[in-house]
């Protein structure tokens, strides 16, 4: 291959753009890329740019008209005033040679742009620039502007300009409209471009009309037309009427021609050869100019749609054998529909409006799986779910009783119905030849039906409920029950649970649902056994959709509790099934949490069933854990805490059977299998702890100071059990010291009594939960965070005070301090803040008066975390601080103690946070830095002194002494309020300087 | 009309006529019956080929009167862990920043995807919560075993 050398001639260049659209490496390429662009860019760009259009080759004619487009763009200042009009014969004279000797349109099409781009630039010497191009390509040459003057009217032009040229003049004239839209018109320079438009709007309508008239009358398509040009016209004519639309509504301006061909463009829906182009046409007007059409239009329209050609074009579609033209006659109707839907609502009853709605049903029953076999009835939801609003919108109105709601209503539950036959799922031979995109194009589908059907609701309630409950419950009677119908009502069914209110229909249309035989009959073997292959998919997906079905509505259950027993059974059978497991473990639990003083007695039979489940060696662990928890919920619910001690142990049994598998795999060297399993079992413990939580309803006693009596857990047998437990977590944690995930597992299952505020199994005395923690301090972020939710969780009044704990916790951070900084442990350094500003509520005596030295190392490591790059450890640091400097403390020595402190430390952190506001945080940051010293400001006096102390010695070259001294007298008459982050703020930007802005 | 109202109509209309599989996106229910624009509830579902993929995790999203001009807040209810996520469940993305990257042109598809791009492709940058930030920082395969724990409770349908 040739090297790569900067051109020297027209020939040069030439050969470069060959080379370019050849074959290659991408970097040579790029380097040829570079170099043609430099040449255009260069002061002999304008010579060259005409060099290249004399060339007769397309390509590089349009190169020539691409660097006139550069030029015109990049240098265009170069020109003198007596360069332009000279220029803009050129361009036109190009133009009119290219057209004269059938130049393809790649390169005519660029030199229109190129056109544009002139004027856009100089309109002001080109203001009847259609006009220009009108007269020269009638002529076939360029005239001068004197000659245009007295050529005759562009109308008697057209009627004798060929269509090669007529085309050319259109994509210009489209061209023009398209990118003066794009002209930034906030800039009030720009606001000329709309007369400069309207100058051209009436060669412009002239041009489209000699290209679209219809000689014959309207709807008479004339016998001979060219039907490029038509087309050109028709997408010429929608840029226009979408311009002249936008500048309406912006600037009032009008466009008083533009309407008089609308009928006219609209009749070209019924020509064959360009029903695409006339389509798109109508289509793009319906969705972006809407309010540029008429009545009188939109009657044209109507008519056209339900006119015997639309019919046609409706049978194509309806025979499922669609092409796109009937596909795009659809997005017609579709869009027609809901530009109009308010008319189209109100008149069904006429002749047009029932055949629209007739056909709009229609599309729901083109044969297919939707977005698999068929596209179109997925383009109506925006009709139906409007058409819905709008009647939601009508109630309440005077015309409530106005018989077009009660037609529509009559509509809606149509569509629901057509809908409700889309959604059935297919049986297993035609699910196998999907795509993975068609399967999820198909669920998708399901789900925005279940959001129609479920705005429908609000409308049609009652009906509604009681149509799909019937489908299922008739569906049930036959002896070969459609699976698919029932799975499609039940999965809508599942959908409405949300929007239930409390209307008395509901409970007896539910009971008469889970009365029905519909769990028995799907848990019976041999219906599935009886089943054809296919079906199989189906009658699994309709357990699937039951499962989920009886979660969804765990409050029914709840009021009927007579109901629970077979769905119960049903679900417990379901979770021995592996695909069935997880879906059927989250219903249980559903139903347990919402059911568990009803289910007390069912316990003995739910640790049964557990137990035929945990066999199954498919055992899913998400559903084991759930269940566990689920039976928890129930075991919680129990009256005493002693008969809660037989079934917890139950469980505890199982997951102890986990641990001894996982002590089997280690011995035998399984690390990887045996940490599976402790992991496991630690997140089946958390589950069982999370279970036997009280739940949220419970009121709690916020007045009770005093610490709790000796409770049953604290005694003989419920100890016994509460030390099996924590020995379960010893072991496990002992078997796996130095993993962090098993010892955060192991502090989640603490978790779960740290916010209980009565004593139960879980909730342990804090010294063991403290020597659990520092035994496995190697972790020392994960206990730590765990110690950070053990003081919040004995913050709280009523509960222990734990201030001997606290500090062992501080004696283990004086241990680690000295071996870490903020900036080397940041993770650890935020956590560390976070563990000190919880003391900060109830332990702060603690905190304070610890031993001297030590307190002194914490608080300089306090400081140093304001100062660090992390966010969250300068975050976490400022939170800190603005606790210990507002902290709330009765106790007076205390008082005294935090004061005499935060005295030491003032002028350290207001130089820290000086350094942070001019400039030294991410500007995200400042309003957290700024915090602490709202709250200096309100309550120490020295904070002045301190804040131009620490401004004195700061050096930011962007801020003068002026500025900083003006900047703290404002935060000081601000006193902490809210505008003291604006300013903050202020001085951060204009401390940075201005190199610094958003990208945006 | 509000401007902010017209808007979230007209962003529903575009959402019903179009939106990428697997997402939803729709005004929540209001207290007193029919529907609150200016609350949606959301469903991200991960990214194909991501180690997210399979989850589905839902968010609601909050507009100010001021919207569009001001962005929405977006929250992954219940919180997520992912180390742009606060604790508090609100995300934290340049795009919906008032003072960064928003901009009244972009569209609530737009967000949804761009906060599916998050979840696998986390900005170290701008961390908002400990938890999942360290992780990330420090053991990486952990935290990978996390996130597939995450999507195992947050299955999509």
């Amino acid at each position: 291959m040739a090297a790569i050398v900067q051109p020297k001639s027209v020939d040069d260049v030439v050969g470069l753009i060959h080379r370019l659209y050849q074959p290659g490496k991408p970097e040579e390429l790029s380097r040829i890329q570079d170099i043609l662009q430099e040449t255009q860019r260069s002061a002999g760009g304008w010579q060259l740019a005409d060099s290249l259009l004399e060339r007769s080759e397309s390509l590089i004619r349009f190169f020539g008209a691409l660097t006139f487009t550069i030029k015109l763009n990049s240098d265009w200042e170069s020109l003198s005033e007596e360069d332009i009009p000279g220029l803009c014969q050129r361009l036109v004279g190009w133009l009119v040679k290219f057209v004269n000797e059938d130049t393809p349109p790649l390169a005519v099409k660029k030199l229109c742009s190129t056109l544009v781009v002139f004027f856009i630039r100089f309109s002001e010497t080109w203001t009847e620039c259609i006009r220009t191009l009108v007269c020269c390509l009638a002529a076939g040459r360029t005239c001068s502007e004197e000659e245009i003057k007295h050529m005759p009217p562009s109308a008697h032009l057209l009627q004798t300009m060929k269509p090669g040229a007529k085309l050319v003049t259109l994509w210009f004239s489209a061209t023009l409209v398209e990118e003066i839209g794009k002209v930034d018109m906030k800039n009030i320079k720009n606001h000329h471009f709309v007369g400069k438009i309207q100058t051209n709007e009436s060669e412009a309508v002239e041009l489209i009309r000699s290209a679209i008239e219809m000689p014959n009358g309207a709807g008479h398509i004339p016998e001979n037309y060219d039907s490029k040009v038509v087309e050109a016209a028709l997408k010429c004519y929608q840029a226009w009427v979408s311009y002249s639309f936008r500048a309406y509504i912006d600037f009032k301006a009008e466009f008083p021609l533009m309407k008089s061909l609308m009928q006219t463009a609209i009749n070209w829906l019924a020509a064959e050869d360009v029903f695409e182009a006339s389509c798109d046409f109508v289509i793009g007007v319906l969705s972006t100019s809407f309010g540029a059409l008429t009545p009188e239009d939109n009657q044209a329209l109507a008519n056209i749609l339900t006119s015997p050609w639309a019919h046609r074009q409706y049978e194509l579609l309806m025979s499922g054998d669609a092409e796109w033209g009937s596909i795009q006659f659809s997005q017609l109707l579709v869009t027609f529909a809901e530009a109009t839907l308010q008319k189209i609502a109100k008149s069904f009853k006429t002749p047009s409006g029932r055949a629209m709605i007739e056909m709009l049903h229609g599309l729901l029953n083109i044969p297919g799986y939707p977005q698999v076999e068929e596209e179109v009835s997925g383009t109506t939801f925006e009709f139906w779910g409007s058409l819905v609003e709008l009647l939601l919108d009508s109630d309440g109105d005077d015309d409530i009783d106005d018989p077009w709601i009660q037609e529509c209503h009559g509509e809606v539950k149509r569509a629901v119905e057509e809908f409700w036959r889309k959604i059935r799922i297919p049986p297993a031979g035609e699910h196998a030849h999907w795509t993975k995109d068609q399967k999820d194009g198909f669920m998708s589908y399901r789900k925005d039906v279940a959001d129609f059907v479920e705005s429908a609701f609000s409308l049609i309630g009652r009906d509604l409920f009681q149509q799909l409950v019937d489908q299922v419950t008739k569906a049930l009677n036959e002896e070969t029950p459609a699976w698919e119908e029932i799975e499609a009502s039940l999965f809508l069914l599942g959908a409405l649970s949300d929007s239930l209110g409390d209307e008395p229909y509901e409970d007896i249309f539910l009971a008469q649902l889970f009365g029905s035989p519909i769990f028995t009959r799907l848990s019976d073997p041999e219906i599935f056994a009886r089943l054809p292959d296919p079906k199989s998919v189906i009658f699994l997906r309709t357990m699937i959709t039951s499962v989920s079905l009886i979660g969804s509505y765990a409050s029914f259950f709840e009021r009927r509790p007579s109901y629970l027993p077979p769905a119960l059974t049903f679900l417990f059978i379901c979770i021995r099934n592996p695909t069935l497991a997880r879906n059927a473990s989250r219903s249980i639990s559903s139903l347990c949490s919402s059911c568990r003083t009803t289910l007390t007695p069912e316990l003995a039979a739910f640790l049964q069933q557990y137990q035929l489940f945990t066999q199954s060696p498919s055992a899913d662990d998400i559903a084991k854990e759930r269940v566990l928890c689920a039976i928890s919920y129930v075991i919680q619910a129990l009256p005493d805490e002693a008969s809660k001690l037989s079934p917890i142990s139950d469980l505890l049994n199982y997951v102890e059977a986990d641990t001894q598998k996982c002590l089997l795999l280690l011995s035998h060297g399984q690390v990887e299998a045996a940490k599976e399993s402790a992991l496991l079992s630690l997140r089946c413990l958390a589950s069982i702890g999370k279970g036997l939580q009280a739940p949220d309803d419970v009121p709690v006693d916020l007045s009770n100071d005093s610490p709790p009596p000796p409770s049953f857990w604290t005694s003989s047998q419920g100890y016994m059990l509460q030390e099996k437990l924590f020995s379960l977590l010893q072991v496990l944690a002992r078997s796996f010291p130095q993993d962090t995930e098993v010892i955060e597992s192991a502090c989640a299952v603490f978790k779960t009594g740290f916010t209980e505020s009565s004593p139960g199994l879980f909730v342990f005395p804090p010294a063991l939960v403290t020597n659990f923690l520092l035994e496995n301090s190697s972790q020392t972020e994960t206990i730590l965070q765990a110690a950070c939710t053990l003081v919040s969780s004995h913050t709280i009044s009523g509960s222990v005070h734990i201030g001997q704990h606290v500090e062992q916790f501080l004696d283990f951070l004086s241990t680690i301090l000295p071996g870490i900084t903020p900036h080397s442990h940041p993770e650890l350094a935020t956590t560390i803040a976070d563990f000190l500003t919880r003391l900060l509520r109830r332990y702060t005596r603690v905190l304070v008066f610890y031993h001297e030295e030590r307190l002194g190392a914490l608080f300089i490591f306090l400081l140093e975390a304001l100062q660090v790059r992390e966010t969250l450890v300068k975050k976490q640091a400022a939170r800190f601080w603005s606790a210990f400097i507002s902290v709330e403390e009765d106790d007076v020595e205390v008082k005294k103690r935090c004061d005499l402190i935060l005295g030491d430390c003032g002028e350290r952190l207001m130089g820290k946070l000086m350094w942070e506001i001019t400039g030294g945080c991410q500007r995200s940051e400042v309003d957290d830095v700024v915090e602490p010293l709202k709250k200096l400001v309100t309550k120490r006096m020295e904070t002045k002194k301190w804040m131009q102390k620490a401004m004195g010695q700061l050096q930011v070259t962007t801020l003068t002494d002026a500025d900083k001294r003006i900047w703290i007298e404002k935060v000081v008459n601000l006193r902490g309020k809210r505008q003291t982050n604006q300013i903050a703020k202020e001085l951060w930007l204009k401390a940075r300087g201005t190199e610094f802005a958003y990208a945006s | 009309m509000s401007l902010c109202v017209n808007r979230l109509q007209e962003e529903r209309k575009q959402w019903r006529k179009d939106h990428p599989f697997g997402f939803y996106a729709k005004p929540a229910k209001a207290p007193q019956g029919g529907l609150d624009l200016m609350k949606w509830s959301c469903g991200i579902p991960g990214k194909e080929k991501t180690q997210w993929e399979g989850g589905l995790f839902k968010l609601e999203m909050t507009f100010p009167e001021e919207y569009p001009t001001k962005p929405p807040k977006c929250k992954f209810v219940p919180p997520l862990f992912h180390p742009n996520v606060y604790p508090s469940g609100t995300v934290c993305l340049s795009i919906l920043n008032e003072d960064e990257a928003w901009k009244p042109a972009i569209t609530i598809k737009q967000i949804l995807i761009g906060i599916q791009d998050l979840l696998d492709d986390p900005n170290p940058d701008s961390p908002a919560q400990a938890e999942a930030y360290g992780l990330f920082k420090k053991d990486r395969a952990a935290y990978d075993r996390k996130i597939k724990l995450i999507v195992r409770e947050n299955p999509a349908p």
